[in-house]
């Protein structure tokens, strides 16, 4: 048996959702509608990676969220299991030369979950995120990833509290934390890797944190905004979006973090003011890893030199 | 009253404890150690958010003892805490010069520990050391009484007893507690508690 599962790409609400506000995120696949691949055998326990560089028999106790994931999938049905996992990542997520940030890792715990829980008629998307989330362990990071991968649809997540929170709170009410709901989002999707671009994202949100208070200001103009365009991508309200979008950008790029990689903010906003998308943008999640254009309509551009396309489904 | 009459009878009368780095790292080395059952987690009704993290930025700082905090230890909290600016678990709070302390008053009974602080207006001001001068001991004594209420759980319990014992503790016993901890290195240290957290959700699927 072999399950494909997507990765993912922040439309609206990165950053914010860290401190427990609504993020909006879609799937992304490659041009074959493929993302990490588990191909599932009955064999010997094992999960083998050679992206990830695995060949572990699982255990809760190993240092590895993917080979946790299995043991965490056993605990749930009740029994040992005997399947080898062999996981194959698309190369929408990782080039020769850099790894694009659109998600590779969550979504391979996301596919040793699903995998298992398929092959025990045992699936369910809510299962799928909530083990993954468990198999994580405690993360500052809002695990939207495992939620897109987990309900390959796009989603609008809600945290139920910030992610220090959560962090806090890992093993008590663990299934509570989260509330994810599947909605539409009928529009175009072009994603550009930033070449000589790369973050951490783990730093970057660490160091997000501890400047929140310092941009209290610009977080609560954007937090204003953001509502409001959550709203109006749900609904389709190409006028609102278009107001209100550049007062969102305006404050988010005051406490957007850059820890690596080249400035290339003005080269990328004058690229994007330079072409007819009646959307626009949004960066990528870690920051500065990728930038990605959302519209309404096909668009055929020539990608500037500092960009890289990457090829995806749909 | 000596300084360790009045720790104990902050400990036999507290809800929540407050205090410095060093006493946080123990809490959490007994944790890791298995002597006490339950993760120093977080206060979950309340955050305390501090403006000025001015000592964090320092490679050490005295905590009235003569203590030196070295700063990977403080990595380590960090590692753990993550975020510098909000230092608390319940029953554990690790405060920061400039927190106000307004925001405890509704969790019941607060003890600032170890590293206490001037009270002005509610806010932390000035470290200073415990017992320095009855007048600054008397205006703590004033804050703390506010809005009480006694919390007598096992969890406390547990805190109580280890912080008893080490209060009690002679220089030569404190010293070795102080060489255990410095001894693991803070990723056996972060990986252990992470462990146990992850197992802990584990078993309850």
């Amino acid at each position: 048996m072999k399950v494909t599962v997507p990765g993912k790409v922040a439309i609206i609400g990165e950053y914010l959702v860290l401190l427990g506000n609504q993020l909006l995120a879609i799937p992304i696949y490659d041009k074959n509608k493929n993302g990490v691949i588990a191909e599932v055998q009955k064999s010997k326990r094992l999960v083998i990676s050679e992206q990830f560089g695995l060949e572990e028999e699982p255990s809760i106790d190993s240092s590895n969220p993917i080979v946790r994931a299995y043991s965490v999938v056993e605990k749930f049905v009740g029994k040992k299991l005997d399947y080898t996992i062999k996981l194959t990542n698309s190369a929408i997520f990782q080039d020769k030369d850099f790894k694009t940030g659109l998600g590779s890792s969550g979504a391979a715990i996301v596919a040793v979950v699903k995998s298992l829980l398929l092959a025990e008629n045992k699936y369910t998307s809510e299962n799928a995120f909530k083990l993954s989330v468990i198999a994580k362990g405690p993360t500052l990071e809002s695990n939207y990833d495992l939620a897109v991968a987990a309900y390959e649809n796009p989603i609008l997540y809600t945290p139920k509290y910030d992610t220090m929170t959560i962090f806090e709170r890992f093993n008590q009410d663990i299934y509570d934390n989260y509330k994810v709901e599947i909605v539409k989002f009928p529009y175009k999707v072009y994603v550009y890797k930033i070449l000589g671009g790369s973050t951490s994202t783990i730093k970057s949100i660490t160091r997000f944190l501890e400047i929140k208070d310092e941009v209290r200001e610009y977080i609560e103009n954007a937090k204003k905004y953001l509502y409001i365009l959550l709203e109006s991508f749900i609904k389709k309200d190409t006028q609102t979006i278009l107001k209100y979008k550049k007062f969102y950008l305006e404050n988010m790029k005051k406490i957007k973090i850059k820890i690596f990689g080249q400035d290339l903010e003005k080269d990328i906003r004058e690229w994007i003011d330079s072409l007819d998308v009646s959307y626009g943008v949004c960066s990528g999640s870690g920051g500065l890893d990728n930038v990605v254009l959302i519209s309404e309509k096909d668009i055929n551009i020539k990608t500037p030199s500092f960009l890289k396309k990457i090829e995806i489904y749909g | 009253m000596d300084r360790r009459e009045f720790l104990k009878y902050i400990i036999a009368n507290t809800d929540y404890l407050i205090f410095g780095s060093f006493l946080s790292v123990y809490f959490l080395n007994l944790y890791y150690k298995n002597l006490i059952s339950i993760e120093p987690y977080y206060i979950e009704i309340s955050k305390i958010f501090i403006t000025q993290v001015k000592q964090y930025e320092q490679d050490s700082f005295d905590l009235g003892n003569k203590i030196l905090i070295p700063r990977s230890r403080k990595i380590l909290i960090n590692t753990i805490i993550i975020d510098p600016t909000l230092k608390c678990w319940n029953n554990v709070c690790y405060v920061y010069e400039d927190a106000d302390l307004t925001r405890f008053s509704h969790l019941g009974k607060i003890y600032l520990i170890d590293a206490p602080f001037l009270i002005e207006n509610g806010r932390a001001i000035v470290p200073f050391k415990l017992g320095q001068s009855n007048e600054i001991r008397e205006k703590i004594f004033q804050i703390l009484s506010i809005g009480l209420k006694l919390d007598k759980s096992d969890i406390n319990k547990e805190y109580r007893e280890f912080m008893e014992k080490y209060l009690n503790a002679s220089n030569q016993e404190k010293k070795k507690i102080r060489q255990e901890i410095e001894s693991i290195s803070n990723d056996d240290f972060y990986n252990v508690i992470k462990r146990k957290r992850i197992i802990a959700a584990y078993n309850k699927i």
